[in-house]
């Protein structure tokens, strides 16, 4: 009987040398693009760093990290976990036919970041006008088990919207995505909205804004991929979900854009555009909108009208911003992530007479997000 | 570190069986006691120091002990002092409200002295049996210092008393048909931990996670069933991953589960479950308690107080009292009423209603708590409702094979084919049945690398 238990030793202990070898030789790779992140690097060897564990923490994510085949284990993972009735992988609930984000609960909205928008409407002569955007898990929690469904995240955008002044005006994004929930307007493997739901959103928010919104024939409507594959599919590597549709919406007897400026904060601008299509080849499709992560984007249309705008926005705005191309004659893009300083260092507030203050539900508790916005 | 982590199956297990074979007999034990430390280490190098010292000083006090055996007195003042010193440790990391005590001990913030519930047990044990002159203090520093934290039983033990440790320590069983056996034991305790253990927690916590405090009497049964079979593989999930790894190394400790959940006497259940630190009690409080105590109700009250310490133990609060008074007396209720000849399946049933029961007042935070879940139970809040037919629907299929797995059944059969005349030929299956678990287990815990202890601390 002896030699089924030499069989398992050289089987197990084999495979484990296997995977440890390959797991040393993978040591050096920088980044993911399957789960489109940095990995965890090897930690800094310090005394204080290994006296309170921080080091051999560390070092274990780092391992794991670079476990060799990370990408098809993962992928493995989320086939095999629902099957045996955990349908919750890296906290991303893996549903019939979408994805979803559960990590719904423990997002306080920041009573701080209603301040700072309170500051800048006080200190601005404009209008301002506030949208906050649900995540598909928002729209569709109803398809959530029932113990995950926490604070709603209609309650949490209204008790934000209860903190901001009168003077701000409040969109409210979530009932219009709520009632058409049976269309297009969220991605199945990602948080955000669709073009289609950005579009749906937009003509509330242009009429607020002054304007008689395009109507929906008037757009060529172009999917450029139908493989994209959002952040809720980085986390869960799940490949049972239908990929997306990646969508332009090109108006062509409408206004064109006649110049589209980044610049990085530092004083350095370079030309940019509305849609990046070399993003598509990439693993981080969603790219495509408005191209990499910039400050500040300026955008010139061949519109007359002397109309300004001023957008602070997060990635929710990005398949947003060419519906409003149509009618203003210059679009300002701010976005507070990727920005240095404060707002008045990057632009002159006072040159616009209205301000779109576009975001998705993640940053509703984000401190960080608004705090440059007034100073 | 701990052992159901890809670092650990990957990294530290192949490496440290690689050193260990590779060094001459003699020298073995000091290289595990090297690789015991490493291991503390990768909690943090605090914990490492804390570690010899607490060896360094136990080890001491130990050997005066012993040397002033003579002086009976002064024996005992340097004993109960080491002792109340151990409790005083002990305390600091697992009750908040003596967190104080870590404080002045340095303890960097958040950090656990991993099993230190375990191997306090272990070193009072010892250092009262010197005391007693059961047991003779250990000279070799190493062996002591693998008594107290060697890798393999840090988290679950077993406990055991020296002269136990002593006896699996002279003579260890090394080889590749060892290695291949403790690897198999290995990856059986991963699967119960990583499949079983971490799925029926995902029940517990659907059932008991929303803010609504209404549980339909459905839920709430699937949610005690998943707690108790959670809890139970957990720890024996985690107790057969230390001695797998014990026996990769040659050593064979005493079992810690004999499979307690369908027991058919309460008495048995209580025994099966943890049976080493249950014996810890009776051996050191329970018996020294009862010679003393004169009529037999006093040794019903003492009986009682030693398993609301056993429960107590577990918990540091007062939920793992009550329970094990309520164990307790539901074990000197049944000694003093149960018949021989009960029907197998009406024991069971009892003895699974009344570990359910105390599981129940082990999992509650509050006495309020417990009521409001027998109130559950008995439909005070409905029968069922759609999140109960929801999770019937996706977890019923897995409380099945659990409730097998718990059953010992899966040994019986085991043990029947076995004796087959083919079991040559079918035990080749086991290399292949081991490496697919290995590999499931593996996929499991690919997003976080690892799967934490989710029920109990110890």
């Amino acid at each position: 009987m002896d030699r089924y238990k030499k069989i398992t030793a050289a089987a197990v202990l084999g495979f484990a040398a296997v995977m440890a070898f390959g797991t040393f030789l993978s040591r050096g790779k920088k980044e993911s693009a399957d789960e489109a992140r940095t990995l965890t690097e090897f930690p800094k060897a310090s005394l204080s760093a290994m006296f309170d564990g921080s080091f051999p923490e560390q070092a274990e994510k780092h391992f794991t990290d670079h476990f060799m085949l990370r990408s098809k284990w993962l992928s493995f993972e989320s086939d095999i976990q629902p099957r045996i009735g955990e349908r919750i992988v890296n906290g991303v609930y893996i549903g019939e036919d979408r994805l979803l984000n559960c990590g719904i609960s423990d997002r306080i909205p920041d009573p701080s970041a209603a301040e700072r928008i309170n500051d800048f409407a006080a200190g601005y002569d404009g209008t301002v006008y506030i949208a906050a955007v649900p995540s598909s898990s928002g729209v569709y929690d109803d398809e959530l088990p029932y113990h995950l469904h926490g604070d709603s995240e209609a309650q949490q955008i209204s008790g934000f919207y209860d903190s901001l002044s009168g003077s701000v005006r409040k969109i409210d994004a979530y009932n219009i995505l709520r009632m058409l929930r049976d269309n297009y307007i969220y991605y199945r493997s990602d948080t955000k909205w669709t073009s289609y739901g950005a579009y749906c959103v937009y003509r509330t928010v242009i009429q607020k804004l002054g304007f008689l919104p395009t109507t929906y024939d008037k757009y060529t409507v172009l999917h450029v991929s139908d493989n994209f594959r959002g952040n809720l599919y980085n986390r869960t590597l799940y490949k049972d979900i239908m990929p997306d549709l990646l969508d332009i919406y090109e108006y062509p007897d409408g206004a064109q854009v006649t110049a589209c400026m980044a610049s990085d904060g530092d004083g350095h601008t370079v030309e940019s555009s509305l849609y990046d299509m070399d993003m598509l080849e990439t693993s981080d499709m969603y790219r495509m909108y408005l191209g990499k992560d910039v400050p500040v984007l300026d955008i010139e249309t061949s519109l007359n009208n002397q109309r300004k705008l001023l957008v602070i926005k997060d990635s929710y705005a990005d398949c947003f911003i060419p519906f409003l191309t149509q009618h203003f004659s210059r679009i300002t893009v701010v976005s507070p992530e990727h920005m240095k300083g404060v707002l008045s260092d990057n632009v002159d507030v006072s040159d616009y007479e209205q301000t779109l203050i576009l975001f998705g539900i993640e940053n509703i508790g984000n401190t960080g997000f608004f705090s440059g916005i007034s100073s | 570190m701990i052992y159901s982590s890809l670092l650990y199956i990957y990294g530290f297990l192949p490496l440290a069986l690689l050193i260990f074979y590779a060094v001459p007999k003699k020298h073995r034990e000091a290289v595990l006691l090297v690789l015991s430390g490493v291991f503390c280490a990768s909690f943090s190098l605090y914990y490492l120091i804390f570690m010899a010292v607490y060896v360094l000083l136990n080890y001491t006090m130990c050997r005066i002990t012993e040397y002033l055996k003579r002086k009976k007195s002064i024996a005992e003042v340097a004993m109960a002092s080491t002792v109340i010193l151990d409790i005083t440790v002990l305390f600091s990391f697992r009750a908040p409200y003596m967190s104080w005590f870590a404080g002045m001990i340095r303890a960097p913030e958040g950090i656990y002295a991993v099993g230190i519930s375990l191997f306090t047990l272990s070193a009072i044990g010892t250092l009262v049996d010197v005391y007693k002159g059961n047991e003779k203090a250990e000279k070799n520093i190493i062996r002591y210092a693998l008594y107290i934290m060697f890798f393999p039983r840090l988290f679950i033990g077993p406990v055991m008393r020296y002269s136990t440790f002593r006896k699996v320590m002279a003579h260890p069983q090394t080889g590749a048909a060892q290695v291949g056996k403790g690897l198999a034991v290995f990856v059986k305790g991963l699967a119960k931990k990583v499949i079983l253990a971490d799925t029926l927690f995902m029940l517990y916590t659907a059932v008991y996670a929303s803010d609504d405090t209404k549980v339909p009497a459905v839920s709430a049964i699937l949610g005690i069933a998943a707690y108790l079979l959670g809890i139970y593989f957990e720890m024996s999930g985690l107790a057969d991953m230390g001695a797998g790894t014990s026996l990769c190394f040659g050593y064979r400790f005493p079992e810690c589960f004999r499979y307690p959940i369908f027991s058919k006497r309460i008495n048995y259940y209580a025994m099966r479950w943890n049976t080493p630190v249950v014996m810890w009690f009776k051996r050191y409080i329970l018996w020294p308690l009862t010679i003393s105590a004169k009529s037999g109700f006093a040794r019903g009250v003492v009986f009682l107080f030693a398993w609301a310490l056993t429960g107590f133990w577990y918990t540091f609060d007062l939920s793992g009292v009550a329970a094990g008074i309520f164990l307790g007396a539901a074990i000197l209720i049944e000694n003093r009423l149960r018949s021989r000849n009960t029907l197998r399946i009406t024991g069971v049933v009892y003895t699974l209603i009344i570990s359910g029961m105390s599981a129940l007042i082990f999992s509650q935070e509050s006495l309020h708590g417990f009521f409001r879940e027998i109130g559950s139970l008995i439909g005070m809040d409905g029968l069922a409702d759609s999140s109960s037919l929801y999770m019937l629907k996706e977890y019923t299929l897995l409380l099945i094979a659990a409730a097998f797995f718990s059953s010992g059944i899966s040994k019986k059969l085991a043990g029947k084919v076995k004796k087959l005349k083919a079991a040559e030929k079918l035990s080749l299956v086991i290399p292949a049945a081991v490496l697919v678990m290995l590999v499931l287990c593996t996929a499991l815990m690919a997003s976080g690398g690892r799967s934490d202890q989710l029920f109990i601390k110890l």
